[in-house]
């Protein structure tokens, strides 16, 4: 394996690190993207099921991390595995999202696809069956509020 | 019926159980497929909150109802990443509807074609599979049946 490669897959492994660490316990929304942006392109394109794709890093704070935040306070993540590509450019991570929503737990596993450029994250496509959240949702009236801002600011100025 | 491990499987390091593993997928044999499983296995589609599918006879059925519904199955794979728990790979599955397809009171009917994207997650020890995690890109696929 080349140097440049090397290096490539060493970056690769300390992003999952810091995946790690900043999906753990955020405080709200502002902190995670705070953690999360520095670690993003400027054109970051964040892409999951039936959401619009969302691109750069004003749109990854006010129309991702806002609104998700919003609506499940205390999300967090516990990572289980990942898998880096050989030369270090595309990370895969699976893990479980948890939080509360409505006044009662919610967690549904996610797995995402994330393209690094020069260590940063260029794109990140998420891959999650929506329905257990859907549910949740449907079954807790006193989230309908913020499921519903949640979705009308996601779906503002759409690319 | 009762599905084995295939002899030698549990020989088989990760690397040699990818390819082999495809290669039972491609040959559209559920026994074949089940049989590189382990005996206590999980299958998971992460699709329509799906439950967690247990014990290597009950993956067997699984996946023999699924080859059913699409006998033509294609996987291509766009995308292998190899770690030292097993692998994830990215692909894309096309065929043909075989029989209905059933969502509420709406239907697919068959001949109808798909062609969707999908991730595996998939845990290996021992030559074997621990558990195999699939999150289909289903929206597409309902849409594509005109059941979206």
């Amino acid at each position: 394996m080349r140097t440049a490669e090397i290096d490539r897959d060493a970056t690769a492994e300390r992003f999952v690190l810091d995946f790690i660490e900043g999906w753990r316990a955020p405080a709200d929304a502002d902190a995670f993207a705070d953690f999360f942006e520095p670690l993003c392109t400027d054109d970051v394109r964040m892409i999951q099921p039936q959401l619009p794709v969302l691109v750069g890093k004003a749109a990854f704070r006010e129309r991702f991390a806002r609104p998700t935040f919003e609506l499940i306070p205390d999300l967090h993540a516990v990572v289980h595995d990942s898998s880096v590509a050989a030369g270090g450019e595309v990370v895969f991570i699976s893990f479980t999202l948890e939080g509360t929503l409505g006044g009662r737990p919610v967690s549904w596993p996610c797995v995402d696809r994330i393209v690094l450029r020069d260590g940063l994250i260029a794109e990140r496509r998420a891959y999650f069956d929506p329905t257990p959240l859907l549910r949740a949702v449907v079954t807790r009236p006193r989230a309908w509020p913020k499921f519903l801002r949640l979705q009308v600011t996601r779906m503002k100025g759409t690319s | 019926m009762t599905t084995t491990p295939t002899a030698g499987a549990q020989d088989l390091t990760i690397e040699e159980l990818i390819p082999v593993y495809s290669e039972a997928w491609a040959s559209h044999d559920a026994d074949r497929i089940a049989a590189h499983h382990a005996e206590d296995g999980i299958f998971q589609l992460h699709s329509g909150a799906a439950g967690p599918v247990r014990g290597r006879e009950a993956i067997r059925d699984a996946f023999a109802a699924f080859l059913a519904q699409f006998p033509d199955l294609v996987f291509a794979e766009q995308e292998l990443l190899v770690a030292d728990w097993g692998w994830s790979v990215r692909w894309t599955m096309s065929g043909t509807l075989a029989l209905p397809f059933a969502v509420g009171d709406r239907s697919a009917e068959p001949g109808t074609r798909i062609s969707i994207d999908a991730v595996d997650v998939i845990t290996a020890s021992g030559g074997l599979i621990d558990a195999k995690h699939t999150y289909l890109d289903w929206a597409a696929g309902l849409e594509q049946m005109g059941l979206g």
